[in-house]
C-alpha cells in the first residue's frame, strides 16, 4: 500500500491532512524524523501561515535540505498552500524570502493586495491525465500571494478579480496547490487520490 | 469566479453546542460530533465554532475540542474562535486543526499582538470578531464579557486593517432570531476595504440575497436555524442563488 509521510514541522493542519489520506485509501504518517519520511512514497509539506515563519521551521529542524535533497533523487513531492509556495525560489510575503527552490518561480502579492479566501475553481492548463478531469471543479483557497512563474510549470489557473494567477504547479515529480483539496470536501478528496497515483505511478 | 460564502456557526458554551439568544440565553442542541458532520455532508462553505465562554473563564483557546473535529471524517474549512490570548495560542488552534482564527477580546485589550500574530499564522488566517449594536445611527461595539457597549472604533480597525482578512460583523440584537439584521450596518464598514461575514439573525431569504450583493460581504453565517431540518441549508443556498452573486451548490456526501 502506498505510504504517505507528512512533514511535520510545526505549521499548519497536518491532523486533517493526515486523516484525508487514510480515507481515500493510503497509509499516512506524520514525521520530522528524516529516516521515516524516507521510507514513504510521497512527501507531503503542508503548511499554514506566513512564508519567513514555515521556512524559518524547516531551516531549524533542517527539513529544508532533507527536502531538497530528495527531490534531487526525483522523490514524490506534493506540496500544499503555503506548503506549495515553499517549493519555489522565494516569497515577497514581509520581506524577500529565500524558498527551497525546487520548482522556478516566486511568490507575489494578489494584485490589490486582496486575500482569496473561499471556493473557486479551477481551469486545467495541461491535459495531464490525473488532473483534467477537475477542469472547473471548485476547490477552497486561503491565501494573499501567488506563485508567478514559467508557463511550462503551471497545471492550473484560477481567476481572481485581476489576477489568473497559478493555482497548481508541477515540476518533475513534485506537485503543488495553492488550495487545500484536503478541505474541498469531495472533489478535493478525489484530487488528492488522482495526484498521489500519478505520482506514484511507477510504484 | 470566487464564490461568496454561507458558512455554518457553531456556538458552543462549557464544550456544549447551543442555541444561542442575543449572548443571553442558551439552550442546548446536541452532540458536536452529529451536528459538524451533518454540516460537512450538506456542503456548507466553512464551518465556524465559536466557543464563548474561553475568554471569560481564562481558559484559553479550546484544544481539545478542535482536535476532536479535525479527527472527524469531514473536509469543510474550519475556523475557531474563542480564548485566543497570543501568537503560541494562535498556532496552536491552527496546528490542532483550523485554518483560521477569529479573534474578538484579544483585538479589542491588546491590538498589538495582531501583528505577531500575522507574521506567525499570515493574515489570511485572522478575522476579528466585531459585535455590535446600533442605537440612534451610531455603531456601539458590544463587549459581551462585561455586557457593555462603546461607540465602535473604525480608527483602530483601519489601523490593523491590512493585519486581517475578514470582520465577522455579529448583530447581537437580533442574534438567535431571523429576518431582523441591521443591514444598514454594512455601508459604515465599506472604507475599510475589508470583506465581511455577516452573522446574526440574518433572513435566509430576501435579507440574504440583498447582503450577498453587497460588494463588501465575502459571507453570511447561518447558525441556529440550520439545525431545525435538515434541507434547510439546501433551501437558504437554493434561495440565495437567485441573487446576482452566485454560490457553490450544496453537495450531499458521495463515496469517494
Amino acid at each position: 500500500m502506498i505510504k504517505i509521510g507528512i512533514v511535520d514541522y510545526g505549521v499548519g493542519n497536518i491532523n486533517s491532512l493526515n486523516k484525508s489520506f487514510k480515507s481515500i485509501g493510503f497509509r499516512s504518517t506524520k514525521s520530522s524524523d528524516t529516516d521515516e519520511l524516507k521510507k514513504t512514497d510521497v512527501i507531503v509539506l503542508p503548511g499554514v501561515g506566513s512564508f519567513a515563519y514555515a521556512m524559518d521551521k524547516l531551516k531549524k529542524s533542517k527539513l529544508d535540505q532533507f527536502i531538497i535533497n530528495e527531490s534531487k533523487r526525483n522523490k514524490p513531492i506534493l506540496g500544499i498552500c503555503l506548503g506549495m509556495q515553499l517549493l519555489v525560489n522565494s516569497s515577497d510575503e514581509n520581506g524577500i524570502h529565500k524558498g527551497l527552490g525546487i520548482i522556478p518561480g516566486k511568490i507575489k502579492e494578489l494584485e490589490g493586495s486582496d486575500f482569496h479566501i473561499g471556493w473557486n475553481n479551477i481551469e486545467i492548463c495541461k491535459r495531464q491525465s490525473f488532473i483534467k478531469k477537475f477542469n472547473n471543479h471548485e476547490f477552497f483557497f486561503n491565501h494573499g500571494f501567488a506563485f508567478q512563474g514559467n508557463t511550462k510549470n503551471i497545471l492550473s489557473k484560477t481567476l481572481y478579480g485581476k489576477n489568473l494567477f497559478a493555482s497548481s504547479i508541477i515540476k518533475n515529480n513534485t506537485i503543488g496547490f495553492q488550495f487545500h483539496p484536503e478541505k474541498s470536501q469531495k472533489a478535493g478528496l478525489q484530487l488528492l487520490k488522482s495526484t498521489v497515483r500519478f505520482l506514484t505511478k511507477n510504484k | 469566479m470566487i464564490k461568496k460564502r454561507i458558512s455554518a456557526a457553531v456556538v458552543l458554551k462549557n464544550n456544549k453546542v447551543v442555541q444561542s439568544f442575543k449572548y443571553k440565553q442558551y439552550l442546548p442542541q446536541g452532540s458536536i460530533n452529529t451536528i459538524i458532520q451533518n454540516l460537512d455532508r450538506w456542503g456548507v462553505d466553512d464551518i465556524v465554532v465559536l466557543d464563548i465562554d474561553r475568554s471569560k473563564n481564562q481558559l484559553g483557546p479550546n484544544l481539545e475540542t478542535i482536535r476532536n473535529i479535525s479527527a472527524l471524517p469531514i473536509s469543510t474549512p474550519l475556523t475557531y474562535g474563542g480564548g485566543i490570548r497570543s501568537v503560541n495560542d494562535a498556532l496552536k488552534v491552527i496546528n490542532a486543526g483550523a485554518e483560521r482564527i477569529i479573534l474578538d477580546n484579544l483585538f479589542i485589550n491588546q491590538p498589538n499582538k495582531i501583528k505577531k500574530i500575522s507574521a506567525a499564522i499570515g493574515s489570511q488566517a485572522i478575522i476579528i470578531s466585531i459585535p455590535f449594536k446600533i442605537s440612534e445611527g451610531k455603531i456601539y461595539h458590544f463587549n459581551y464579557l462585561n455586557k457593555r457597549s462603546t461607540k465602535l472604533d473604525f480608527k483602530q480597525i483601519r489601523k490593523y486593517g491590512h493585519l486581517i482578512s475578514e470582520l465577522l460583523i455579529v448583530d447581537v440584537n437580533s442574534q438567535g432570531s431571523s429576518g431582523s439584521y441591521s443591514s444598514e450596518v454594512i455601508e459604515h464598514f465599506h472604507s475599510l476595504n475589508i470583506g465581511l461575514i455577516c452573522y446574526g439573525g440574518v433572513g435566509m431569504f430576501k435579507e440574504g440575497t440583498q447582503l450577498l450583493e453587497d460588494r463588501s460581504v465575502n459571507a453570511i453565517a447561518y447558525g441556529n436555524v440550520l439545525n431545525y431540518g435538515e434541507l434547510f441549508f439546501q433551501k437558504i443556498k437554493k434561495s440565495l442563488n437567485k441573487s446576482k452573486q452566485k454560490l457553490r451548490r450544496p453537495i450531499f456526501r458521495e463515496k469517494i
